[in-house]
C-alpha cells in the first residue's frame, strides 16, 4: 500500500477553531460554505486577516477528516464522535490558545491515525498494534531517532529509526510530511514528543509528557538515583540525565532541567555546573539548529553552557534529610 | 611596597595564589596528590610494558588542572625516562601542520645541524682536505654553489639511508635538502610541509612516512628513547582552526594513522580534554576512543589533598619554616564549601583573594578562616 503524506504545516489552535465551527453548525455546512465561515470568522487567516490560500484551507479540512475528527455525509460534514470530541470542543472559543487537555485529545486523534503510526510512529512503538490513545502511547514508547539524507541526483530520504525498527521513506513528499508531522505537530504544538540533537545530526526523539506538574524535590530525588558516586562525588552529562528521564518517567526535557538548575541553586555547596565553550557546542551548526542542540546543555543565570554536573552524595543526603539543603553555619 | 609588607607580616615572601590560576607560576616542583601520582605512574608503567598505541586521554574540567598535568607528566614521567616531549596547544588537522610545530619547536637550524653532526659530513666539495674539520656553518657556506650542494645532497641522502631513517629515496632526499637548504633559510614555513608544492621539504603523498622519518631523527639527534606529544585543550582545535567537530576529531584520526605508523616507534601522545569534548569524540569516533587507553579522569580533590595542595603552596612561600598551612588556620579546607575545595582552580583563585585581602588589611597571621569564607563568597557569590 502506497504510504499517504498528507500531514502538513498547521496549527492545531485553528484546527481546533475549525472543528468548533464544524461543531456548531453540525452536518449543515458543506466545503464552499466551511471555506467562506472560517474567513468570516477569522480562523482561517493570516496574522495581518488576510485568507489562507485555497489550498492551505483544504489542507486543514482534510486533516481533520484524516484525523478521524469528522466525516462528511452527502458533501456536509459532521462531527464524527461527539463525545470523544466534547474535549476540543466545549467550554472553548474561538482564538482561544489551546489548553492541555486540548493537545492530549489531538494528540491521541494523531497517534491512533494509521497513515501516522506507519510512516513515523513505528519505531517509537515497535509493534504494529495501533496505541488506544496519548496515555497508551506514552506508556509503549520509546525514544528514537529521526535523520535526513539528501544526495546530489537523487530523492532525499527520511528515516525514522529506533532498536526496535526502522522506516525510511524516500521523497521530497514524506520528508516534509514527516518532518511536519513530527517535528511540527508532536513537538511543537502538541508537546509529546521532545526532541534534542545528536552530535551525529540526527534528531533524537524522546516522548513526554503533555503535562507533568514541577515538582523539583520530588524529581531531584529521583535524579539523585541516577548518579553513581565514588569518594563521594558523581558526574554525569546533562544529556544523558535528560534522555534518561525522558526514557524512564517521559519527563519533559524542560522539567528537568528546571530540576537541574534547581539541584544547582538549592545545593552551592555540593552541586558543580561543569561548563562547557559555547562556541564548541554549537560549532558551525547551522543557526537552525543551534536552539535544538543548546537544550542539550544548562544555562546558568551568569550565560555561562553546563555540559556536566557533578554532585556530592551530600545533597542527596540533605534533600532526603527534610527535603532542604541545610545552610552552612 | 606596602604590599610585600602586608605579605611578610603574614610570613609570605609572595603570594603563593596565582589570582588566574592558569598555570604553574612560583611552583618550582610540581605537585600533584598521592592518588593520582600512583594512578598515572601505574598507567604509565601499563602502556610503556604494553604493545600497541600509546595515547592516553585526560579528561578533567575546566580548572581542575589538565595543563598542571600534562606539565607534571612532562617533567615526571617522560623526562626520566628519557622520552622528549612536545607541548602542542593548537596544531592543524593534517601531518604537515604537525610536522611544522614540532620543528617549529626544535629549531630548523638546530635539527639540521645535529642531523649534520650525527652524520658526520665532514667532507664536501673542496679543492684541498682540510686540517680541521668544518663547523656547521662553515659547511653551509661551503656549499653555495649548485654543483657543491647537489654533491652533498647526495652524500646526505646516502647517510639518511645508510642510517635507515627511511627507506624511501624521495624522503630521504628531502630531508637533505632540509639539512642542506639550511643556510639560505634557517627556519620553517608552513609551505615547506605542504606536500606537492614547489619547494616542499614533504614527499608528496608520504606525510605519514615522512613524519615518521623526522620521528627518527628526534629520537636520534637527542639519543632519547621516545617522543611524547602533550596536547592540551582538544577542545580548542575546533575553535582556533575554525574546523568543523567533524574535522576536528578527523585531527585526532590523523594522530591515530601517525600512531598506526609510527607502531614500532616509542611515540607517545597524551590529548586533554574537557568530559565534553571526550564524550563528543566518544559519540563521534567511537573507534577512535577504542583505540585510545582507558581515559584519566581527574578526580575531585578530597579534603584532605585539597590541604596537601594548599601546604606545599604556601611552603614555597613562607619566609621561616613551618608546618601545616600556616599562615592559614588549620581547619580552614573544611570550612569551604566542597564544591571549591574539589577543583583546584576555584581553590587557588579563593585563597589568592584571602591572602591578598588579608595583605592589603595589613592582618598578622593567622589568616582567619572567616575571611577566607568571605573570600570565597567574593569570588563565588551564592545565587540567592
Amino acid at each position: 500500500m502506497k504510504p499517504n503524506f498528507w500531514m502538513r504545516s498547521i496549527s492545531f489552535a485553528k484546527l481546533r477553531d475549525l472543528l468548533l465551527l464544524i461543531a456548531r453548525e453540525n452536518g449543515t455546512l458543506r466545503a464552499k460554505d466551511l471555506n467562506q465561515l472560517a474567513i468570516r470568522q477569522g480562523v482561517l487567516v493570516r496574522d495581518g486577516g488576510e485568507p489562507f490560500r485555497p489550498t492551505t484551507i483544504y489542507h486543514y479540512r482534510r486533516i481533520l477528516e484524516r484525523l478521524g475528527l469528522v466525516v462528511k455525509d452527502e458533501g456536509r460534514f459532521l462531527i464524527r464522535s461527539p463525545e470523544d470530541a466534547a474535549t476540543l470542543t466545549c467550554g472553548t472559543a474561538i482564538g482561544e490558545p489551546l489548553t492541555n487537555p486540548q493537545r492530549s485529545a489531538f494528540a491521541s486523534a494523531v497517534v491512533t491515525n494509521r497513515d501516522c503510526h506507519e510512516i513515523f510512529f513505528r519505531p517509537l512503538l515497535g509493534a504494529v498494534a495501533l496505541p488506544r490513545d496519548i496515555d497508551d502511547f506514552l506508556e509503549r514508547a520509546g525514544p528514537a531517532t529521526l535523520s535526513v539524507t539528501r544526495t546530489k541526483g537523487g530523492p532525499p530520504t527520511i528515516r525514522v529509526a529506533s532498536q526496535l525498527e526502522v522506516v525510511e521513506s524516500k521523497g521530497e513528499a514524506a520528508v516534509q510530511a514527516i518532518v511536519w508531522g513530527i517535528k511540527l505537530w508532536c513537538t511543537s504544538e502538541l508537546n509529546f514528543i521532545d526532541e534534542l540533537l545528536s552530535i551525529r545530526g540526527a534528531h533524537q526523539l524522546l516522548p513526554r509528557r503533555v503535562d507533568e506538574p514541577l515538582n523539583p524535590e520530588v524529581q531531584a530525588r529521583r535524579l539523585f538515583k541516577l548518579f553513581q558516586f565514588t569518594n563521594g562525588w558523581a558526574t554525569q552529562r546533562i544529556e544523558d540525565l535528560l534522555v534518561t528521564a525522558a526514557i524512564n518517567w517521559k519527563s519533559p526535557i524542560t522539567n528537568t532541567r528546571e530540576v537541574l538548575l534547581w539541584i544547582l541553586r538549592t545545593y552551592p555547596h555540593a552541586a558543580v555546573a561543569v561548563p562547557t565553550s559555547e562556541q564548541f557546542a554549537l560549532n558551525r551548526l547551522p543557526r537552525a539548529q543551534r536552539d535544538i542542540a543548546l537544550r542539550s546543555y544548562l544555562r546558568l543565570p551568569t550565560g555561562q553552557l553546563v555540559s556536566h554536573i557533578r554532585l556530592h552524595k551530600q545533597a542527596e543526603l540533605e534533600l532526603a534529610d527534610g527535603g532542604r539543603a541545610h545552610a552552612r553555619s | 611596597m606596602q604590599e610585600a609588607e602586608g605579605l611578610a607580616r603574614l610570613g609570605l615572601k609572595y603570594n603563593p595564589f596565582p589570582p588566574a590560576s592558569t598555570g604553574v607560576a612560583h611552583v618550582n616542583d610540581l605537585w600533584i596528590p598521592d592518588a593520582w601520582q600512583q594512578d598515572l605512574r601505574a598507567r604509565y608503567k601499563d602502556l610503556q610494558t604494553g604493545q600497541g598505541d600509546r595515547a592516553l586521554p585526560i579528561v578533567g574540567e575546566y580548572g581542575s588542572g589538565k595543563t598542571y598535568l600534562l606539565r607534571w607528566m612532562g617533567e615526571t614521567l617522560f623526562e626520566p625516562s628519557n622520552i622528549r616531549h612536545f607541548a602542542f596547544d593548537n596544531p592543524g588537522v593534517a601531518f604537515y601542520d604537525l610536522a611544522n610545530r614540532l620543528l617549529r619547536q626544535v629549531g630548523r637550524y638546530e635539527l639540521s645541524k645535529a642531523l649534520w653532526e650525527v652524520v658526520s659530513l665532514r667532507q664536501t666539495h673542496t679543492t684541498q682536505p682540510r686540517l680541521v674539520d668544518f663547523t656547521f656553518p662553515e659547511w653551509l657556506s661551503s656549499i653555495r654553489q649548485p654543483s657543491a650542494k647537489a654533491d652533498a645532497i647526495g652524500q646526505l641522502r646516502g647517510q639518511i639511508l645508510g642510517l635507515e631513517l627511511t627507506t624511501d629515496e624521495e624522503i630521504a632526499h628531502k630531508v637533505a635538502l632540509m639539512v642542506a637548504e639550511t643556510g639560505s633559510r634557517p627556519y620553517f614555513e608552513y609551505r615547506d610541509f605542504v606536500a606537492g608544492k614547489a619547494g616542499a621539504l614533504v614527499a608528496e603523498r608520504e606525510e605519514a612516512p615522512y613524519f615518521r622519518t623526522l620521528i627518527r631523527i628526534l629520537l636520534l639527534v637527542n639519543s632519547a628513547d621516545g617522543i611524547a606529544f602533550l596536547i592540551d585543550e582538544f577542545e580548542d582545535v575546533a575553535l582556533q582552526r575554525r574546523l568543523t567537530k567533524k574535522q576536528s576529531f578527523e585531527y585526532l584520526a590523523t594522530l591515530r594513522r601517525l600512531l598506526d605508523v609510527s607502531a614500532e616507534l616509542p611515540l607517545w601522545l597524551v590529548v586533554s580534554m574537557t568530559p565534553e569534548a571526550f564524550a563528543q569524540t566518544t559519540s563521534l569516533d567511537p573507534s577512535l576512543a577504542e583505540r585510545f587507553a582507558p581515559e584519566y579522569r581527574i578526580p575531585p580533590l578530597t579534603q584532605s589533598e585539597a590541604y596537601g595542595m594548599v601546604r606545599h603552596r604556601v611552603g614555597e612561600a613562607r619566609i621561616q619554616s613551618r608546618e601545616g598551612i600556616f599562615p592559614f588556620e588549620e581547619g580552614m579546607i573544611e570550612e569551604l564549601r566542597l564544591s571549591t575545595s574539589s577543583k583546584a582552580r576555584p581553590l587557588i583563585k579563593v585563597l589568592f583573594q584571602a591572602v591578598a585581602s588579608a595583605s592589603s588589611r595589613g592582618m598578622s597571621p593567622p589568616i582567619p578562616t572567616e575571611l577566607v569564607r568571605e573570600a570565597e563568597e567574593t569570588v563565588y557569590p551564592v545565587a540567592k
